[in-house]
């Protein structure tokens, strides 16, 4: 067990350089990702992710949204890097998370205690889904639109495992994003959300006889980037 | 200098005293599961948000008392004081070698190794400003299996609580992001001996598909009915 301050020193920020350039690059999965944020939000969206990356990537349009001239509009500026770029994030996040739980519930692979606790993470996934749909709305924003999933489901082990994987990864997206929200609704609301996040980790992490803290004793953040290409093979 | 907490002088205005008859009739045990927002199935957005962040965390209530210290170093303070009863309490179940299950021992060695991290951690970053570890006695709770096991439950959902409730109250961004972090541990922890303790899975997310924030006052009330701090 490391000190604390190891610790602390040990967290990467996980700056995965190019990534991003890759995906404003890579045409078809730049339409996947604008597609998979909506058609209202896609410029946000897409916007949103750069400047949280002070990407430097020579892509026209990138470059020109993310360097949008302080003459922008607040509405427009909230929408392309505020807190409802934020909760549209966390909002696909969450469309995917109910999507793969409500097909696993239909691929009948889990009966009986774990069954039902699938059910249940499917069902608080769907409540998190209303909630910042809701949430966007309150913003003045249009919520993000539900994109379509693909899910390798083809065993009941390699399921646990993988709903592990997203589960860790939806925490970390949450945690990621604390430190730049704005409004104190917005963050309560999503400080809610991510601790159920975590806690349906580590009930997976149980299940599957893997680490139910993976980081120790302090959770790292996963930046949008990270988040975004760990998500890329779900969407379909 | 330093902040020696003592459960009886922090109860500067009786609000520790209030919450406390606010819940009294509650066993120990059932205070946490009160009040889950999610209790109430899928809501609005909107009610949800107000649900989430009533006026009081909003406007920055709830916070500790001023005998923790002042701003970010009382909420600190107040941290660690929690962290040095889950540490003390997990201490204590290593020491007594206690006949548990597999999982239940896997359980206790992550919270022993994590809470005295974030001790170590919270003493670290006050410095000189650090509280006093208080004086615990857990009156066999961490001697027996089975009390362990139900203490070890409340303590972690306790934990959520808390740092919940102060997250939007603290104003330095390196000490939010600390917070958060560990807020996420204690989530974890808690519903893994919440599915350890209940395999029908309801005791892991006990608030539902949203964690319920607590005032200090609220936290502390249910820290003093334990009566684990005793000077």
């Amino acid at each position: 067990m490391s000190s604390p301050a190891n610790e602390q020193s040990e967290q990467p920020v996980p700056q995965p350089a190019g990534i991003v350039e890759r995906l404003v690059r890579d045409d078809s999965d730049r339409k996947r990702f604008l597609k998979m944020a909506g058609a209202a939000g896609a410029t946000s969206f897409g916007a949103f992710v750069l400047a949280a990356c002070g990407s430097s990537s020579k892509s026209k349009t990138a470059a020109s949204t993310a360097a949008a001239p302080p003459t922008t509009s607040t509405a427009a500026q909230n929408s392309s890097t505020g807190d409802l770029a934020i909760v549209n994030y966390a909002l696909t996040l969450e469309y995917l998370e109910t999507e793969f739980y409500a097909k696993v519930v239909a691929s009948g692979l889990f009966t009986g205690t774990v069954g039902n606790l699938i059910k249940d993470f499917g069902a608080q996934e769907q409540t998190h889904v209303e909630a910042l749909k809701g949430t966007a709305e309150k913003l003045g924003g249009t919520p993000a639109a539900k994109p379509e999933g693909k899910f390798p489901i083809q065993s009941a082990s390699q399921v646990a495992h993988l709903a592990y994987t997203v589960e860790n990864l939806g925490a970390s997206a949450y945690l990621g994003q604390a430190g730049s929200i704005q409004s104190p609704e917005v963050l309560a609301a999503a400080l809610a959300i991510h601790t159920v996040e975590a806690r349906h980790a580590a009930t997976l992490g149980t299940l599957v006889k893997k680490s139910v803290t993976p980081d120790g004793a302090f959770a790292k953040p996963a930046d949008m980037p990270t988040v975004l290409a760990a998500v890329k093979p779900f969407l379909a | 200098m330093s902040y020696q907490i003592n459960i009886d002088e922090v109860d500067v205005d009786g609000a520790v005293r209030e919450a406390a008859e606010e819940v009294s009739g509650d066993t120990r045990l059932s205070f946490l599961t009160k009040a889950g927002v999610g209790a109430a199935g899928v809501m609005s957005g909107g009610a949800v948000l107000s649900a989430l962040a009533p006026t009081a965390f909003a406007a920055g209530g709830g916070r500790p008392p001023a005998s923790f210290g002042k701003g970010d170093i009382g909420i600190l303070n107040y941290a660690l004081t929690l962290e040095y009863l889950e540490a003390a309490f997990y201490n204590g179940a290593t020491a007594a070698n206690l006949p548990l299950s597999t999982q239940a021992s896997v359980f206790l060695k992550v919270v022993t190794k994590d809470e005295n991290a974030h001790v170590a951690f919270l003493k670290k970053a006050l410095g000189s400003k650090a509280a006093k570890e208080p004086k615990f006695d857990f009156k066999g709770a961490n001697t027996n299996a089975e009390m362990f096991l139900k203490t070890a439950q409340v303590l972690e959902n306790t934990g959520v609580h808390a740092y919940s409730g102060q997250a939007l109250n603290i104003k330095k961004g390196a000490y939010v992001k600390a917070a958060v972090s560990i807020l996420t541990i204690e989530a974890r922890h808690a519903s893994v001996i919440g599915l350890l303790n209940d395999p029908s899975g309801e005791m892991i997310a006990p608030d539902g598909p949203f964690d319920t924030p607590f005032t200090a006052a609220e936290v502390l009330a249910a820290v003093k009915g334990t009566g684990f701090i005793v000077g």
